[in-house]
């Protein structure tokens, strides 16, 4: 099933946040060791911390996916975020980041 | 250029050395291990009854000659040149030997200042295994020069019971095998070149081999220490070490196997460039491996121990069993990749089947009027 691109959402509704992770060469991949996402509120308030990401389908490499049920309380507004990813090893890694952004009316 | 060189210049010198000694020119030695071809001579009389020859140090100022030959009458006053075997017969030197002559009439060029020293005796002491106790000239030289061609070593050491080997080869090639030593310390050191060494069995005791480029065959250590240092291009195998400790490294290209370990520590550090290492059975012990850059080790099975491995850059590191003990295995600068990261947000629509179920069977009611 084709999944429907959504940036408005109603209050208590559960966003699910996915992120696709290509290489050099535009092949999906598992980033190795992290990948984590952080959810910034209007105000600028971190509502979600570094939560790791989990993958959609284990036998599908590079696409992650994080759940975030607002509620009633859920500041109105535009929200932020980033997912962070962390590939190699110390001092070799290297870290991405990709940003979105949703609304909550 | 002779793959062997040994002796001082043979050149017109200040002072000169009289007849009726046999005399030895510490200055270059022997660079190699081969058979003496060439010789340079400048006399400063005509000489005769001339014989050039290899020596080595037996022990404090005591000198053998190890091979000898005749050579034609020499005219004093400029440099001759002798080849064999035209002029003589070439004969035997060995790395680290010096040259010498003796000579029964004339005299032959020598300065007194600025050289290693000679060693001389009086009488004639050049026949092969003919030694003596010699006197030291400190600073003199002679005239003599000799050039060589490197031969193949070949060295084989059936049985030894209790003692020590050592083999030394340095230049050219060297095949050694030692098939059996009981109690004792096996000492192999080469330089240069190609060479292959097999050590069937070493009961008790200490092996070491360091080698140069070499293909290494051991077939059993049953006691002992077992320590190996190469440089180059190396491959070893190891079938069976009992009881003991095996240590190997490796600089540059290596391939490794150590097949059965049975009690001990199996020491692999491969560094530097590329190594394959295949441990096949560790029963008893711990075994850790050591790899720089591109590595492939296999670690089969480890019974009972301590199995660790640590590789930096690219590895393929494979282990089947490890029944009891401990495994650690770090890779370290695995380089990290630049991604790109797409993300999207969506609804979140879970679905309750009571609900779902209640709607389709209105839209079929509702499709049926």
């Amino acid at each position: 099933m084709a999944i429907t691109v959504q940036i408005e959402f109603i209050a208590k509704t559960t966003v699910r946040v996915l992120a696709y992770i290509y290489n050099d060469a535009g092949t999906l991949v598992n980033p190795s060791p992290s990948i984590k996402v952080t959810i910034y509120d209007p105000d600028g308030e971190a509502q979600v911390t570094s939560a790791t990401m989990s993958l959609v389908d284990a036998d599908i490499a590079g696409i992650y996916e994080y759940y975030y049920k607002t509620t009633t309380s859920s500041t109105k507004g535009w929200w932020t975020g980033e997912v962070v990813t962390i590939d190699g090893a110390d001092p070799d890694d290297i870290t991405s980041i990709g940003t979105f952004s949703f609304r909550i009316k | 250029m002779a793959d062997i060189d040994v002796g001082a210049t043979a050149s017109d010198r200040g002072e000169n050395f009289l007849y009726g000694y046999t005399i030895i020119v510490l200055d270059n030695p022997a660079n190699a291990t081969g058979k003496i071809n060439h010789i340079e001579i400048f006399a400063h009389l005509d000489m005769t009854g001339v014989v050039v020859g290899s020596f080595y140090l037996v022990s404090g100022v005591t000198y053998k000659c190890r091979g000898s030959a005749s050579i034609p009458n020499v005219t004093g006053g400029s440099k001759t040149t002798l080849t064999a075997p035209t002029d003589f017969t070439a004969f035997d030197i060995e790395v680290g030997d010096y040259i010498g002559c003796y000579f029964t009439f004339g005299n032959m060029e020598r300065d007194a200042a600025g050289y290693a020293g000679l060693y001389y005796a009086s009488g004639k002491h050049i026949d092969p295994d003919d030694s003596t106790t010699y006197t030291l000239s400190e600073g003199h030289t002679i005239s003599l020069y000799g050039e060589g061609a490197a031969v193949a070593a070949y060295e084989r050491s059936a049985a030894i019971a209790v003692g020590t080997v050592v083999s030394a080869v340095r230049g050219a090639w060297g095949r050694t095998r030692t098939s059996s030593t009981i109690v004792g310390i096996v000492a192999t050191t080469k330089r240069l070149y190609l060479s292959f060494v097999r050590t069937a069995s070493v009961l008790v005791g200490i092996l070491v081999t360091a080698v140069a480029i070499e293909a290494v065959q051991r077939a059993i250590v049953y006691i002992g220490v077992y320590v190996r240092a190469r440089r180059n291009i190396t491959k070893t195998f190891a079938s069976s070490v009992i009881v003991g400790v095996v240590v190997t490294v490796t600089r540059l290209v290596a391939y490794i196997v150590t097949a059965t370990t049975t009690v001990g520590v199996v020491a692999t550090t491969v560094i530097r460039q590329w190594g394959r290492v295949r441990t096949a059975t560790v029963l008893v012990g711990a075994k850790v491996t050591a790899t720089r850059k591109i590595a492939a080790a296999r670690a089969s099975s480890v019974l009972l121990g301590i199995s660790t491995t640590a590789t930096r850059k690219l590895a393929a590191i494979r282990k089947a069993t490890v029944k009891v003990g401990v495994v650690v295995s770090a890779l370290i600068r695995i380089v990290g990749r630049v991604l790109k990261i797409v993300v999207i947000t969506s609804q979140y629509r879970q679905i309750n089947p009571i609900t779902a179920m209640y709607r389709k069977i209105r839209s079929f009611t509702i499709g049926g009027h």
